[in-house]
């Protein structure tokens, strides 16, 4: 086990420097560069400044050779600064990561709360009005593009009824709050985020949980259950749910990038200082130090979930044994 | 000698692809207390539906019994509230499944499949008395070394292993009757008749009623002392071992019986059955056997044969009809 444990971390370095390598190549073949912001609408720039401005940052090189000098940054964990404001790219995203991850694990964990019982009783209850009704509901939230559902419910809770905040995460006194004020005002900024985030991505986690219910719920093995006199309930949550939510951890492991990831015109939306809201300003002052920095880190979470849910996978299988 | 189970006029159906499959027609049978009754016919000729009607398995949305009486010392088991069948499930009537690969739980331990099926009949036992019973039942089952194969998961015994397992499960609560639908078919042979042999070892300490299913009309002649023919969800022929090997009366046994190899017959003259099981989405009018049968009369078209008493002997055909 160790030994795979071992492999696999090994593997993750190549694939680390190909993800690395086709995203600073697309970013770049995205047209624009960050001096333009400064340079371009500005008529008393020379070109010869312009020149100097793209040698200082190094555009004046190809595109591969930008890339091998940031890679030479990287491997010692130096992600440079960004190009708008000169601070440190991984410092921006300290600065932000936390609120993101507050936000997606608070809502991570109302979807499993919400989807495995949904996607259970919709599989036991096949076809019954209970399952109509969620998968019209769950589908609902599928469909329902995030942008527009997120508006029209600060209209309400926060125009119309004055019940919540309508963007950021903290209030503007929220430092003059005792310690039980400032949880609660949290919470009131949580609310929409969390439940709209929440509700739109039931429909991945329920219908999942239900088709794998519905095919272990096939099995000869669950014939056997009943067949030695045990009552539906513990045929259902121990010898049903118990292998129908094995591939979940797969799943739970896939998640963990979204994490920190969120939604770009989400928290763009809502003013909420996450790493989504980060890199969508990143990406559009093309800031390739942040935009890399992002990324990479992204990638990183996504290939660390696959390996630790690969390993909960055999911990949770007593069939599964890696060599 | 007394029934411990009598089915009457049993019909099942089945619901696939939004068809309706009648699996099991009208089929009346009855078992004698501590016989072996074996049940034979081709795959999907109803078999392994009929087993499962008989310990209420047969869920809603999958399929439905439409009609009939399944008599278990005298009580009707359709009219039976869950939790009776949940009482006699385990307990009174046990069940082997075919296959050894898929019918034990792959995330459960042998010893926690074993104990639940004995909290399930008996709550009030310690924990080392279920234990216990878990060990024996193993023994039982004439598997050695019972402590490192109750911790075992399934896919860490061989197939052979897996079976006589799930015979522990099937017989650790003492039951009156053991249903082994198909139990050999998913093994290798060498195994096959070793597990044959437990059955009816068991049988014999246990003083078990045995119904064997199996499409095997050889293997059924020599475990079991009476045999019922299956064709299309219909029981065609119940006899005797005995005569249903030197005098069958159905064609469809008849053809059966000529299919089996034989040592000395060169493989040149092996009779075969012509024709297709029916689909039974479609069957034929009149007799279900017409199309594949030999002796085919015009009335065999038209007419579904009533069963006749011959010789001791149920048939369904018209060539008995008196």
């Amino acid at each position: 086990m160790l030994v795979y444990i071992i492999r696999r971390i090994l593997y993750i370095i190549p694939l680390l420097i190909g993800i690395t390598f086709i995203t600073f190549g697309v970013m770049h073949l995205a047209p624009g560069k960050a001096i333009d912001q400064i340079t371009d609408m500005n008529i008393k720039v020379s070109s010869e400044s312009k020149a100097r401005l793209a040698e200082i940052y190094g555009f004046d090189k190809p595109w591969y050779v930008q890339y091998f000098n940031w890679f030479k940054r990287f491997v010692i964990l130096d992600f440079g600064e960004s190009f708008k404001d000169g601070r440190p790219a991984i410092k921006k995203i300290a600065e932000r990561l936390p609120a993101s991850l507050l936000l997606n694990i608070l809502s991570l964990i109302l979807i499993f709360i919400v989807a495995l019982p949904i996607g259970i009783f919709s599989a036991i209850k096949r076809n019954s009005l209970f399952d109509k009704g969620m998968t019209v509901l769950v589908f609902l939230g599928f469909s329902v593009p995030t942008f527009w559902l997120a508006l029209l419910l600060m209209l309400l809770f926060g125009l119309k009824l004055g019940w919540l905040p309508i963007s950021g995460l903290r209030s503007l006194n929220y430092s003059e709050f005792s310690f039980i004020f400032k949880i609660i005002d949290l919470a009131r900024h949580l609310v929409l985020p969390v439940f709209i985030t929440a509700f739109t991505s039931l429909a991945g986690l329920s219908r999942y949980t239900r088709s794998s219910m519905l095919d272990i719920i096939r099995q000869d093995y669950i014939k056997m259950a009943y067949a030695k006199g045990l009552p539906k309930s513990r045929v259902i949550f121990r010898h049903a749910v118990k292998n129908a939510l094995l591939p979940i951890v797969t799943i739970l492991g896939l998640s963990l990038p979204s994490l920190i990831g969120g939604g770009f015109i989400f928290e763009t939306i809502f003013a909420y200082p996450g790493m989504g809201r980060l890199g969508y300003e990143a990406i559009m002052a093309r800031d390739y130090p942040v935009v890399m920095a992002v990324g990479t880190i992204a990638a990183l979470l996504t290939l660390v979930g696959n390996l630790l849910a690969d390993i909960t996978y055999a911990y949770v299988d007593p069939r599964i044994r890696y060599k | 000698m007394m029934n411990l189970l009598e089915i009457k006029n049993l019909s099942v159906e089945y619901y696939r692809n939004n068809k309706i499959i009648p699996a099991v027609r009208d089929v009346s049978l009855n078992v004698f207390q501590e016989e072996t009754l074996a049940i034979v016919g081709e795959s999907g000729c109803g078999k392994s539906t009929l087993a499962q009607s008989i310990l209420g398995l047969i869920f809603p949305g999958e399929g439905r019994i439409t009609k009939g009486e399944i008599l278990y010392n005298s009580d009707n088991l359709l009219e039976f509230s869950e939790d009776r069948w949940q009482a006699i499930r385990g307990k009174d009537i046990s069940i082997v499944f075919q296959d050894p690969f898929s019918s034990l739980n792959p995330v459960l331990t042998i010893r926690e499949q074993i104990i639940e099926t004995v909290e399930a009949h008996n709550s009030y036992l310690s924990k080392a008395q279920k234990n216990e019973i878990a060990e024996n039942s193993l023994v039982e089952v004439m598997l050695s070394d019972q402590k490192r194969i109750l911790d075992s998961y399934p896919h860490q015994l061989s197939g052979g292993q897996r079976q006589r397992a799930a015979l522990a499960m099937a017989i650790v609560n003492r039951p009156q009757m053991l249903i082994a639908d198909e139990p050999t078919t998913a093994l290798d042979v060498t195994i096959q008749k070793e597990i044959l042999d437990l059955l009816d070892k068991l049988k014999n300490d246990l003083s078990l009623t045995l119904i064997l299913i199996t499409h095997n009309l050889p293997l059924a002649s020599q475990r079991s002392q009476r045999i019922a023919v299956m064709y299309a969800g219909e029981v065609v022929e119940l006899g005797t071992r005995e005569q249903i090997f030197k005098k069958p009366f159905h064609p469809y046994t008849k053809g059966l019986l000529q299919s089996i190899p034989k040592l000395n017959n060169p493989v040149s003259s092996h009779f075969v059955l012509s024709g297709q099981p029916p689909d039974l989405t479609d069957l034929p009018v009149g007799c279900k056997f017409w199309p594949r049968c030999p002796d085919v009369m015009e009335i065999c078209k038209k007419h579904e044969p009533e069963e006749a008493n011959i010789e001791h002997s149920n048939v369904k055909c018209f060539l008995y009809k008196k």
